[in-house]
């Protein structure tokens, strides 16, 4: 009896130790798989948000991946907030602190073309998908072009303003980072003039 | 004496999994390389012949990725953004950014052309060393200075996001645009020195 308890022991603390270890390196693994400076660009991706991210149920690694390429290189804010920045922070007029304007961040609404071309939305909707697209649905519009709402049949099929001729050819990684961070976002109302 | 044998046996099973299972969590921690699938596109992607010599080839690569598929460059840098017959925005597949005035300039936008972003004479994208190059981001300060009536600030370019980029990502910016030909500015700009940003 007496072996087989201590038998029984062992294995139940080897079992644990197993687990820990397993543990220990897995808490590990996210930040030691990813390089100096994808870590850096997460690290900026949180600092420059301008709006509180809902983490729940997202992957944080990839919400400040698509923070950084949202907000810096891509510059989406140019384009689908409207106006970009807040008034007395516009730092285009040397108003410094910068501050984009999170109060109608990403939520759309600038004209282009005289009006003919207004900015969407692309803060999530109701079920939480941005600008009421699937993740498919939203690799599809960067990859193709195609206006999903098709909003200018008139003009064309094709999305005419949105540079993604130049955002098709990005990774999936990166596209998933982008929607992720997106997901994230403060849901807001269309500004006006947006199409739906 | 039944006992140490069993303590011996279960010690060495305990250390044995617990040897393999950190060797497998080493092997998917990965090699920490995220930028190896966008620097090969970066490369697939450069729409000219780039010139590798006493470049960082990794910086180049990112750098194009950077320029060519995230910060849409080429969409105010060229004239023309696409070549004849091949613009995307038109359904015109498969695309092709117009190599011949690639990144140098001459776009109209009312106030301000925009400047030739290729390598002048001694090789400075823009004219601007890596030092004038981030500062011009970080700033904002147009370094032609080619609108002093109205703004001492670049009042088109997108810097008030691409300054929050790493000095990494600048890096890369600048050695791939080190890389690329050097071009004249098209004539149909019929700007400035200043204008265009070349001193």
């Amino acid at each position: 009896m007496r072996p087989r308890l201590a038998l029984l022991l062992i294995l139940a603390a080897c079992a644990c130790l197993v687990v820990w270890n397993g543990r220990s390196s897995a808490q590990t693994a996210d930040s030691s798989a990813l390089s100096a400076e994808e870590a850096a660009r997460i690290r900026i991706g949180f600092q420059i948000a301008p709006v509180p991210l809902a983490l729940r149920d997202k992957d944080p690694n990839l919400v400040g991946l698509g923070s950084y390429l949202v907000n810096t290189r891509a510059a989406c804010n140019h384009c689908h907030t409207f106006p970009a920045f807040e008034t007395g922070h516009n730092p285009f007029m040397g108003q410094f602190p910068a501050k984009v304007n999170a109060a109608a961040y990403l939520a759309g609404g600038r004209p282009f073309a005289g009006g003919l071309i207004v900015s969407r939305n692309i803060t999530p909707d109701s079920h939480g998908n941005p600008a009421g697209l699937t993740f498919a649905q939203f690799v599809h519009l960067l990859r193709t072009g195609i206006d999903p709402d098709n909003v200018h049949p008139q003009i064309s099929p094709l999305l005419q303003i949105m540079p993604w001729p130049y955002f098709r050819t990005m990774t999936n990684h990166d596209l998933a980072a982008i929607y992720e961070y997106l997901r994230a976002i403060p849901s807001l109302p269309s500004a006006s003039g947006t199409p739906p | 004496m039944r006992f140490k044998p069993l303590l011996l046996l279960g010690l060495t099973a305990c250390a044995v999994l617990m040897v393999l299972n950190d060797r497998s969590s080493a092997q998917s921690a990965g090699t920490g390389d995220d930028d190896a699938a966008r620097i090969a596109i970066g490369f697939k992607v450069a729409p000219v012949h780039l010139n590798l010599h006493h470049k960082d080839t990794n910086l180049v690569g990112l750098g194009s990725y950077i320029v060519n598929t995230q910060a849409w460059c080429n969409d105010c840098h060229t004239l023309n953004p696409w070549a004849a017959g091949h613009d995307p925005t038109s359904g015109q597949e498969p695309q092709v950014m117009n190599a011949a005035q690639y990144l140098a300039g001459g776009s109209n936008f009312g106030i301000v052309i925009s400047p030739n972003i290729t390598p002048d004479a001694h090789g400075l994208p823009a004219g601007l060393t890596f030092k004038d190059f981030v500062h011009a981001f970080r700033s904002g300060l147009d370094p032609g200075n080619g609108h002093p009536q109205i703004s001492p600030y670049m009042l088109i370019m997108p810097w008030p996001y691409h300054e929050l980029q790493t000095d990494h990502d600048l890096a890369a910016m600048y050695e791939y645009l080190r890389a690329i030909p050097s071009l004249q500015t098209p004539h149909s700009a019929a700007g400035t020195d200043q204008e265009t940003g070349q001193r």
